[in-house]
């Protein structure tokens, strides 16, 4: 499933023919990181399945609608975005949004701690606590941060395929990305603080 | 000169993911370096920032979709028969 198949490669004629084995291709190209953005962006396995199925059933379905203005991947991730969305969105009411933290009314952006951490060993950062408090910080962020931060973070998309796929401006994604970015840094600053020798300080 | 003062924390901080980026333009990016330089809080909120995506970012290659749910997503799609032709 990890072969090197490149999505855009595919014969975008013969996917709009419905072509099984320019389909199969695909599928075999994209089904991996759609499975991991979906698996970050819901925290369950079975979530993440489930939505990974839908994606590409869609795509499946709808495939004539993709002009090839954009990589086949970013359509791909647009479609699973928005699958996850609406799977969030029937699981747990509306959620109340936590950014004004951050960033002050009056527009100051405030870090809230200043620890240096990054000098913590090696050992520390790949420990199973560790990854496992690293997936609660990215859980814990909003929907709309999260989906930008694991976009353009994560998956490497550039800022305009990402604000594309979430089909806002950059200049949207560019403040999500920040807020984003900033939260989980809080988040990890506290778990690691605790992680610190006294004396040090 | 094009930035006659020196630049202060929160400048720092409102550019901070174009300047980790690297997406800041070069004249803009020395006059926020020469504040980094000599301030110890925003070299921390940076470095802390980075290794924060970083480590957001290490797990990425070890995430696969297991072997059943690839088996499972063939059938959902009706290309289970394909599967085997490689
Ligand atoms: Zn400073």
């Amino acid at each position: 499933m990890t072969n090197q198949i490149i999505s855009d490669a595919i014969d975008l004629a013969a996917l709009r023919r419905k072509d099984k084995d320019a389909f199969t291709q695909l599928v075999k190209a994209d089904s991996g990181k759609i499975y991991r953005l979906a698996l970050k962006m819901l925290a369950n396995e079975q979530d993440a399945e489930d939505v990974l199925q839908e994606t590409f059933i869609k795509a499946y379905k709808n495939i004539e609608t993709f002009e090839g203005r954009s990589k086949i991947s970013t359509w791909l991730y647009r479609i699973a975005v928005n699958e996850a969305l609406m799977l969030i969105r029937k699981r747990k009411p509306a959620q109340v949004d936590l950014d004004a933290e951050i960033i002050t009314e009056s527009g100051e952006f405030v870090p809230r701690q200043i620890v240096d951490w990054c000098c913590l060993p090696e050992e520390e950062f790949v420990r199973s606590e560790t990854r496992q408090v690293i997936n609660l910080g990215i859980k814990s962020l909003s929907d709309a941060n999260r989906a930008a931060f694991l976009l353009r973070d994560v998956e490497g998309l550039s800022t305009r395929e990402a604000a594309e796929v979430l089909q806002i401006s950059e200049s949207a994604l560019k403040v999500r990305l920040m807020r984003a970015r900033l939260e989980l840094r809080e988040f990890l600053t506290e778990y690691f603080s605790g992680k610190m020798p006294e004396v040090a300080q | 000169m094009k930035h006659p003062h020196p630049a202060s924390c929160q400048e720092v901080l409102w550019q901070i993911n174009a300047y980790i980026d690297g997406e800041l333009d070069p004249d803009l990016c020395s006059h926020l370096e020469a504040h980094i330089e000599n301030c110890p809080d925003c070299q921390i909120v940076i470095n802390t920032l980075k290794k924060t995506i970083q480590l957001c970012q290490d797990d990425r290659d070890t995430i696969a979709l297991p072997p059943e749910a690839w088996d499972r997503l063939l059938v959902s799609l009706g290309l289970n028969d394909e599967d085997d032709k490689e």
